[in-house]
């Protein structure tokens, strides 16, 4: 047996000797030769292509010269068949071998054909469609999701001893506690640039001492909560999608219910609780961070000591300045644990899909989370805050 | 007769986490036959394929795959023999974000430098001969049964058209009649593309029906290679113990029956 040797991807062409058609028009013969093999059609594939045989009239096909052929020669045998008899001639077999016929019958062709074409991409116009009413789709699970749990969840709050508390301590400390230096060292960052950035303008004014309100305002209301909200949209939302979608995938979501426990009680439910609790705090933590940050720039760039800094808040701002960015943190949690959940609930079939729900979980979650903080300053601007 | 001997494992030692799993085992298998594995759980059938395939390094001993030593080889000769192998894997191994079609097509996109359309028909060939109907072609695989997802490996592994086939455990996980399909199917293959199939298996209704012959793995060897049913008859005690089972003997009855 001949030995091949190859050195790169085209190593099987360079094995094999390439297939070889010789019409004869004379002798109404066609001769074929060479390997046609995988490796050795290519080239004479590309020559078919090109080659005008509506000559009409009766062939005689020969491939005994055939070294060696497999189904992808027996295929390209049967298309040059096909295309000789289309002509409106008789193809006389007689010169094929046995073996090259039983082949040739193997790759006879039937409905193969229909079902190989791909199904034709949509055009511009279907495509938004199609586009909207996914999103529609998505919209309108997303609402039944929500009603789902709520009702769920509902009956749970009024029986606490039911809920699961210590998967609600492991998971506010997985997302809380865990997540304390990034978000620390994030709101400090934003407390500096912040200071930083106003306290130029201030300046040329000499007004040197109102970079304490404005720090103040800017941290405690805006930066904090949403600064918070997002990195743990980041880490913890996307994790609650991974890994309910992979639970899903695993067909773990389903042994759960085949046990009689609720996926909702055991998986969504003590995240919400945790989350609930671990963002509000999370928020208050960037605050003093947050601050620090800015009383740092305050005291050394622009010369408001931190005494100052630390005497005004309270005389110039209400308090409820502090407060506002602390209560509208528990609608964030609720939109990440249940943006996060729907998602991972929704993922079904392969590995990939988790990888993809995992995007659009944290995607969302953050959109929602920014338009929420809308809603919130125009509602809050209402009852004068 | 004598006929060629497309696979050679001579004096083969495999150690896995310090236990000796072969120790000088030797096994041939001649072109054009169906050869299976058997033996008791822990015996290493698995492992053996996976040295066969070059997956896995023995510790001692030599391959001879297609004449070649596997010892010694260089990437790229690995790579040109591997073109030559298909392989079925226990559980599909199908690429779950491709469609069955894909899956088929992308060893021949890799390796061959035909036109898209030829090369989407030889997939619905290939597809086709694995017994799937065409409407499954554009199925993902998590939308497939158990059974079909074992052919649509087999049409994976049959894209470039192999000159061995290997097959993992190939009935485990389907029910008695889509067990003895797929024997069909594999004695179909064989005969109508000229394949060598080595199978590791735990069936014993394949053993009996699908068989030319059957190496039995025990004592950290091979301790016999024969037809089913001359092994049966062996008086190895491992082999006795094997054979004597309930299953095994009505599977056997159900052969001398057919016949």
């Amino acid at each position: 047996m001949r030995e091949r040797f190859g050195i790169n991807n085209q190593h099987l062409e360079q094995a094999a000797v390439p297939a070889e058609l010789r019409l004869d028009a004379t002798a109404r013969q066609a001769f074929c030769s060479g390997d046609w093999t995988l490796a050795g059609i290519p080239r004479l594939e590309r020559r078919l292509a090109r080659l005008d045989l509506r000559g009409g009239g009766h062939w005689r096909l020969n491939t005994d010269a055939i070294a060696r052929l497999d189904t992808a020669g027996a295929l390209l045998l049967r298309h040059l068949l096909d295309r000789l008899r289309a002509g409106g001639g008789e193809v006389d077999l007689a010169a094929v071998p046995p073996a090259h016929r039983a082949l040739l019958d193997l790759v006879q062709r039937g409905e193969r054909d229909a079902a190989a074409r791909p199904a034709p991409p949509l055009a511009g116009i279907e495509r938004l469609g199609k586009y909207c009413l996914d999103g529609l789709g998505q919209v309108y699970e997303f609402l039944s999701f929500l009603g789902r749990f709520a009702l769920f969840a509902l009956p749970y709050l009024l029986r606490p001893h039911r809920i699961r508390w210590r998967q609600v301590t492991a998971e506010t400390s997985r997302a809380g506690v865990s997540a304390l230096p990034i978000v620390g060292m994030l709101a400090f960052l934003v407390g500096i640039v912040i200071a930083y950035q106003g306290g130029t303008p201030l300046q040329q004014y000499g007004a040197n001492i109102v970079i304490v309100e404005l720090v103040s305002i800017t941290v405690l209301r805006e930066m904090a909560p949403l600064v918070t909200a997002i990195i743990v949209a980041g880490r913890t939302g996307s994790s609650y999608t991974a890994e309910i979608g992979t639970m899903q995938i695993t067909e773990e979501v389903d042994a759960l219910r085949t046990m009689g426990i609720q996926p909702f009680e055991m998986l969504v439910l003590p995240k919400l609780l945790a989350l609930t609790v671990a963002l509000p705090l999370l928020t208050v933590f960037a605050d003093v961070l947050g601050l620090l940050g800015g009383m740092l720039v305050a005291d050394g760039l622009f010369g408001v000591s931190m005494s100052t800094f630390i005497d005004r808040m309270p005389a110039r701002l209400p308090t409820s300045t502090f407060w506002v960015g602390v209560l509208k943190v528990p609608v964030f949690a609720a939109i990440i644990t249940v943006v996060g959940c729907f998602h991972g609930f929704r993922v079904q079939g392969s590995a990939e899909r988790v990888g993809r729900a995992t995007t659009t979980s944290v995607v969302q979650s953050i959109f929602l989370v920014i338009v929420a903080d809308a809603v919130f300053s125009i509602l809050f601007n209402l009852v004068d805050l | 007769m004598s006929r060629e001997a497309v696979i050679e494992v001579r004096g083969l030692r495999t150690e896995l986490g310090g236990h000796v799993i072969h120790n000088d085992l030797n096994l041939t298998v001649e072109r054009g036959e169906i050869l299976a594995i058997v033996g008791g759980s822990g015996t290493g059938k698995t492992t053996l394929l996976r040295e066969i395939l070059m997956l896995e390094r023995p510790a001692a001993g030599d391959i001879r795959l297609l004449h070649r030593s596997t010892r010694d080889l260089d990437a790229a000769a690995v790579r040109e023999l591997w073109t030559r192998l298909g392989v079925m894997f226990q559980h599909g191994a199908l690429f779950t974000s491709l469609t069955v079609l894909e899956n088929v097509m992308m060893p021949l996109k890799e390796h061959s430098r035909l036109s898209a359309s030829l090369i989407r028909e030889l997939a619905m060939l290939k597809i086709e001969l694995a017994g799937l109907p065409a409407s499954a072609a554009g199925k993902y695989p998590s939308e497939l049964s158990g059974g079909m997802i074992k052919r649509a490996a087999v049409a994976r592994a049959l894209a470039l058209d192999p000159e061995l086939l290997f097959v993992d455990e190939p009935t485990s996980g389907l029910d008695p009649v889509g067990a003895a399909a797929f024997d069909d199917l594999i004695l179909r293959l064989r005969s109508l593309l000229d394949l060598t199939i080595v199978m590791v298996t735990h069936d014993v209704d394949s053993l009996w029906r699908a068989t030319d012959r059957v190496a039995f793995l025990g004592e950290q060897r091979v301790l016999a290679t024969a037809p089913v049913a001359e092994l049966a008859e062996m008086a190895h005690p491992a082999i006795q113990g094997y054979f004597a089972g309930p299953r095994m003997q009505r599977a056997r009855e159900q052969t001398w029956k057919a016949e």
